[in-house]
């Protein structure tokens, strides 16, 4: 029974997997979401660039190299507390991922719900609304092709997720002087997991609204009503831990675990899913910060 | 005695306020050809949604094969053409009815050398790489029937399967559904009465999602017990006969001049016997004779049954 089951899963998300790439579906996610990495790459290498001209204008007016660094690591450190909402614990472990990694996981982990949302909300609804899961309905059970469909939308977002890497590193090594390229792909591998599973989490989310509705207009507001509800229970999650941080001191044991409940949430998302093994803040800013990455 | 290919005991369902089936039963034999008849919104559709378990029935008895519809059990027995199912539109017929073979648990070779017999069962086997979203309704049909022929399935039930096609196809799509009989049990439902007492060995009409009447077309068509004629103008000898023939009864309709003899069939006695002596009473009465037919048809069965 359980083999029959995976065979049939299996068949079921070969098949969907192909007529995606058939209907240029999986091109459009892929191609959108590269459009969207790139964007970020760029805005972020322009912000570094006009933030080293003013600072390096500033230091040299001052005379003290080590002041631009001093105020580089000052800066970003300030920026990394207040996206991990006051924890300071994983502040300093984002400090350990290069700056542009960063940045990109956010954009991802920001846009890839609102592309699955677009793309996979027909998964079931649209099979249901042409009857076309009729055929299939006859010869497996409904579990073998829900689990199907989940799967080849699974590989399509993991494809998408990881070729949306391409243009930090491609514009980071263009772009950025000192950029470490070894350093970057090293964090961007060890981030794709991270994003992975959130995005996963939101798949499953759009998929839920895929099967409760019999026609894809229906299934897309679903999916985009849920994320919305998704997004805004995760606010109000950050809003709540932020103020009791702000109120007991960064300090205290609530705002220093190192994993949340709030994992995933949307905003800021990098921080949240991020998972703490921590290493030490000053090898942290020295890598994290503007001038490599 | 083998268990019916399918049994329905008061079978009903409702969608919200719409009782869609209030009541059916139903026993189609094993190897028959089984007709479905009745107007739109009768409940043919939904029945057979339950029977392939797309649908749950609300009370009643639904047997499928000797089971209940559960797709795992039924893998491979059990094949359907559902009204307006559509194909992914990217997609070759060959891919489409190779991953249904597949899903059916056939290996691959297997699966592809079925898909090219059933493609060519519905005349489409030059068509086999064209994309699904090119072909035309009637072509997508014939993909519909080829995919329930996939196998060696026992029982398989068509919903409305020529509607659509060409004279031609349904013409030979009629044929392959005769020679399956005995082979397999198929359930036709269609509006096209004169096709479905061509192929079909028994029939149920469906009214309003209850069972007026079912059993064997022959009998339901009174073909082994009536006969009918019709009179040119001129001589009416209806006395003549009724005085001669024996028979239960001899109804003359002048309006129409149609003359309905029934009578109670015998081993030496039937229908082709109770013809010729009409004709010999009436012909030496002068009378003349336009047509001369067996029972009634089946529309004309279904009418009287629904007015």
């Amino acid at each position: 029974m359980a083999s029959t089951f995976v065979r049939d899963a299996a068949l079921v998300a070969g098949f969907d997997l192909l007529e995606s790439l058939r209907t240029r579906r999986a091109l459009v996610l892929v191609l959108l979401y590269i459009l969207i990495a790139a964007t970020a790459s760029g805005i972020y290498v322009n912000v570094v660039r006009a933030i080293q001209d003013t600072m390096e204008t500033a230091a040299t007016a001052a005379q003290a190299g080590e002041q631009l660094d001093m105020l580089k690591d000052e800066g970003y450190r300030s920026l990394l507390l207040f996206v991990a909402g006051g924890d300071q614990t994983l502040a300093t472990h984002l400090a350990t991922y290069p700056a542009m990694v960063l940045i990109f996981t956010w954009v991802s982990l920001a846009f890839l719900p609102w592309f699955i949302a677009l793309t996979s909300y027909d998964q079931i609804a649209g099979d249901l609304h042409l009857r076309t899961i009729r055929y299939a309905a006859l010869r497996t059970t409904r579990a073998a092709y829900v689990a199907g469909k989940l799967a080849a939308q699974a590989v399509i977002v993991a494809g998408v997720a990881a070729l949306g890497t391409l243009p930090v590193i491609v514009i980071g090594a263009i772009y950025l002087p000192g950029f470490d390229l070894l350093a970057t792909i090293g964090s961007l591998i060890s981030t794709l997991p991270i994003t992975l599973v959130c995005a996963l989490g939101f798949l499953g989310i759009v998929s839920l609204a895929s099967q409760l509705c019999r026609t894809p207009g229906t299934a897309r507001a679903a999916a985009m009503g849920l994320l919305l509800l998704v997004y805004v229970l995760a606010s109000q999650s950050t809003i709540g831990r932020s103020s009791r941080c702000s109120r007991r001191g960064t300090g205290s044991p609530a705002c220093s675990t190192p994993t949340s409940p709030r994992a995933c949430s949307a905003s800021p998302p990098a921080s949240a899913c991020a998972s703490a093994t921590p290493r030490s803040a000053t090898c942290a800013f020295a890598e994290g910060t503007f001038n490599n990455s | 005695m083998t268990t019916p290919a399918l049994r329905l005991q008061q079978v009903k369902k409702r969608f919200g306020n719409v009782h869609a089936l209030r009541g059916v039963d139903l026993v189609v034999p094993r190897g028959s050809v089984y007709a479905l008849i009745g107007p739109n919104g009768a409940g043919k559709t939904t029945l057979f949604g339950l029977c392939c378990g797309y649908l749950q029935a609300d009370a009643g008895l639904v047997e499928v094969l000797g089971g209940t519809p559960d797709p795992t059990r039924l893998k491979g027995k059990l094949a359907a053409l559902p009204q307006d199912a559509m194909l992914g539109r990217e997609m070759t017929i060959r891919e489409h009815l190779v991953f249904l073979a597949r899903l059916q648990g056939m290996d691959s070779a297997t699966a592809e050398r079925d898909a090219a017999r059933v493609l060519a069962l519905v005349d489409l086997g030059d068509l086999a790489a064209r994309r699904a979203g090119a072909l035309s309704h009637g072509q997508v049909k014939r993909v519909g029937v080829a995919q329930a022929f996939l196998g060696e399935p026992e029982l398989i039930l068509l919903d409305e399967p020529t509607a659509g096609l060409d004279p031609r196809h349904a013409h030979d799509l009629r044929a392959l559904i005769r020679d399956q009989r005995g082979q397999r049990t198929i359930v036709v439902s269609s509006h096209n009465l004169q096709e479905l007492e061509a192929i079909c060995d028994e029939a149920a009409f469906i009214e309003k999602g209850a069972t007026l009447e079912s059993g064997a077309v022959a009998a339901l068509t009174g073909k082994d017990g009536e006969i009918h004629l019709l009179l040119a103008p001129g001589p009416e000898p209806i006395a003549e006969l009724r005085a001669r023939v024996p028979a239960d009864e001899i109804l003359w309709d002048p309006a129409q001049r149609t003359l309905r003899v029934r009578f109670q069939p015998a081993p030496d006695r039937v229908a082709e016997d109770v013809i010729a002596e009409v004709l010999r009473e009436l012909l030496a009465s002068g009378a003349r004779i336009s047509a001369v037919g067996k029972g009634r048809s089946l529309e004309q069965r279904y009418l009287e049954q629904t007015n």
